[in-house]
């Protein structure tokens, strides 16, 4: 089992993760991990229609994924790991998840209203988990699609109150 | 030479026109390199030449396109500009290729800048909607729209009139620049070749590109040819595997669904709906443009009513998804709005804007592979490599080869939603939209296979020769008798490795310049 690309995405599933990063890592897995969406039948099945050739979505809990990455579900699976939002990820990094860098694309939940780029905006609550994700050591990297310019994020948060 | 200002105003105004077309029309594909090139040769009085530095800019910039709504190079621009000095100044095709490649990559900015500044349109757009007031909506959505206009029309109308001097003078380059500069043309396409293989390549489907190749070196199929075939054997095997069904027959009567849109305005809403990407901002995306698309609808639903305000606002939100198959979605939140007017306690906001946020990624995420990964570069191919043959008819086949396609989706995805509703997508066949993915693939990589042996030629400088006494053979020669095209393949598959490993696409292209100015020019060891 192999962890190509560990990505917070609001979106979760579009083109950009569809057509750019799961073909620039080479993934045959992208694990959608959002607990809401979990329990959605109905998202579920949408998530996995958009899956590209030759690439397989399954869709869990935070909880679920670690018990599942944990047993080693997956052994020889090049894995996209996607999740939601900032706080999600440390949920996920607490539980015993290594993460030695992240890719970021758009994330700006409702009511989000600190903008940290162009592409990030983050609720009080997501800063804090931004905060915490930069104190863990991890880099984390602003960027839409692969060979395209990128925005290191942890000198942005540290700066913010 | 220099344009006439009457000539650069003509031409900016088809540049910005193009831009503009990708957020109010739909979409069209208008700002490719492969209809502005020709477009701009037409107007200048010499459309081959149009045909060629278009058809060129086309390969290179084949796999660049705005997914999720990240700026790629600026083509309208570039291949404006590109197209216009060459003729002006009486320039190689290759060598307007040195303006109009750092204009587009230069012009990128433009687009930014217009997706930054139209931030303002979706403050002023809130302002009216908390009003009620949908003619204050328009009003911003209309000027985004013209702004984003600017962003390509004012750059190209700048350049054009004020650097004819410079342009003539590549047309004096020392010897070593311009048979670098000559061989860079040929190299550079490697780029475009090399993204779009990353996006169409597995491991199982990674055969079909190399037969495309093999039969265009060894059968000297063309490259519509080879497309015509990748589309057949991509057909073969939809239906080996069970078929062309992507909607499933009801397994068992259903409920009839309630259809409470009239047919005027799901027509309104269809015609409306090619301006989604209207007044595009990084933080809102397409809000304005679908909030847009359903005002007609809202205003007979709430018109002079205090909802109204609550209905445009709820609409002025983060949306993205992609610009041909929004249909469904705009489906299935008209039904929903329209339960809402006859029973607000039937449907809270809530749902309304669960539909989107679940519908838009997902939609975006097929659209994007299906249409920006394949037909596009597809048609593109094609296209260009009539274009580079001279053949005019290259542009017409491009946008009537895309666009036949983009409208019928446009609709046909629109009227499912309204038919089906909730239920289009539990009786989608996933597996069957797999397939029609896959065997898009297919065509595609046949097509891209022979569109490298056909259009991406390179090799050994001829003086380079293997000597034993009086006997004398340059060694591309003996490469040749391997297998023709064998450095321009390396070249792509290298290229391909690269955009594997994640290396900007800045750096490939610096890259393949450097090794074409070195080793074409000042070493002459390709030619």
């Amino acid at each position: 089992m192999k962890i190509a690309l560990v990505r917070i995405d609001e979106r979760l599933i579009h083109g950009q993760v569809t057509l750019g990063w799961s073909r620039a890592v080479s993934a045959n897995l992208i694990l959608a991990v959002n607990d809401l969406v979990a329990r959605d039948q109905m998202q579920k099945k949408l998530m996995m229609m958009a899956a590209p050739v030759g690439v397989t979505i399954e869709i869990y809990s935070v909880d679920e994924v670690v018990e599942k990455l944990n047993a080693n579900t997956w052994p020889n699976a090049t894995i996209l790991l996607l999740l939601r939002n900032p706080i999600d990820m440390v949920r996920l990094i607490e539980k015993g998840v290594q993460v030695p860098k992240i890719n970021v694309g758009g994330v700006r939940s409702p009511g989000a209203t600190i903008k940290l780029t162009k592409e990030v905006v983050a609720t009080p609550e997501e800063l804090a988990a931004w905060k915490k994700l930069d104190e863990m050591g991890i880099r984390i990297e602003v960027q839409w699609v692969p060979n395209q310019g990128l925005t290191v994020l942890n000198d942005i948060v540290r700066k913010r109150k | 030479m220099n344009i006439p200002v009457g000539i650069a105003f003509i031409l900016a105004f088809f540049a910005g026109f193009a831009y503009f077309g990708r957020r109010f029309l739909g979409d069209l594909y208008l700002e490719r390199a492969i209809i502005l090139g020709p477009l701009t040769g037409l107007i200048m009085g010499d459309l081959h030449t149009g045909l060629i530095v278009g058809g060129t800019l086309e390969l290179i910039f084949m796999g660049a396109s705005d997914i999720g709504g990240s700026v790629p190079a600026n083509l309208p621009i570039g291949s404006t500009i590109g197209t216009a000095f060459a003729i002006s100044a009486g320039l190689q095709p290759d060598q307007a290729l040195a303006i109009a490649i750092p204009a587009a990559i230069a012009g990128s900015f433009f687009e930014l800048l217009a997706k930054t500044v139209s931030t303002i349109f979706v403050a002023g757009a809130e302002y009216f909607a908390d009003r009620g007031n949908s003619g204050g909506v328009s009003l911003m959505v209309h000027s985004g729209n013209f702004l984003h206009f600017l962003a390509d029309f004012i750059p190209t109308f700048v350049v054009l009139s004020f650097g004819g001097q410079a342009a003539a003078s590549l047309a004096n380059l020392p010897d070593w620049l311009s048979s670098g500069i000559k061989l860079a043309g040929n190299m550079l396409p490697a780029l475009g070749f090399g993204i779009l293989l990353s996006m169409l390549a597995t491991p199982a489907l990674i055969p079909w590109f190399f037969i495309g190749f093999l039969l265009a070196i060894f059968a000297k199929f063309s490259v519509l040819a080879a497309a015509f075939l990748g589309i057949c054997a991509g057909t073969i095997f939809v239906f080996q595997k069970g078929g062309l069904t992507i909607v499933r027959q009801a397994d068992e009567a259903e409920k009839e669904v309630e259809q409470l849109v009239p047919e005027a305005d799901r027509r309104t809403i269809f015609w409306r709906s090619f301006g989604l990407q209207s007044a595009f901002s990084f933080d809102r995306m397409q809000a304005l443009g679908f909030t847009w698309t359903l005002i007609p609808f809202l205003k007979k639903l709430y018109g002079g009513t205090e909802e109204f305000a609550r209905a445009l606002k709820r609409h002025l939100v983060f949306f993205n998804t992609h610009m041909w198959i929004p249909g469904p979605i705009f489906a299935m939140v008209a039904d929903l709005e329209a339960r809402r007017a006859q029973d607000p306690s039937r449907v809270d906001e809530q749902s309304v804007q669960a539909v989107k946020a679940s519908l838009m990624g997902p939609l975006a995420g097929i659209g994007d592979s299906m249409f920006h990964g394949t037909l596009r570069p597809l048609m593109g191919g094609i296209a260009a490599s009539l274009a580079l043959d001279g053949n005019p008819i290259a542009p017409l086949l491009f946008f009537f080869g895309t666009n036949i396609v983009h409208v019928f989706v446009r609709w046909w995805s629109l009227d499912q939603g309204f038919r089906l509703g909730g239920n289009l997508f539990e009786r989608v066949d996933q597996e069957g939209l797999r397939r029609v993915m896959e065997g898009a693939a297919i065509a595609g990589l046949v097509g891209l296979g022979a569109l490298v042996a056909n259009w991406f030629s390179f090799g050994l400088a001829p003086t380079l020769t293997y000597q034993t006494g009086n006997y004398s053979l340059p060694i591309q020669n003996m490469l040749d008798s391997i297998l023709p095209g064998l450095l321009p393949l390396i070249t792509t598959l290298l290229v391909y490795w690269a955009v594997r490993r994640g290396v900007r696409n800045t750096y490939i292209m610096i890259t393949l310049l450097i090794i074409a100015l070195v080793f074409g020019g000042i070493i002459k060891i390709f030619a």
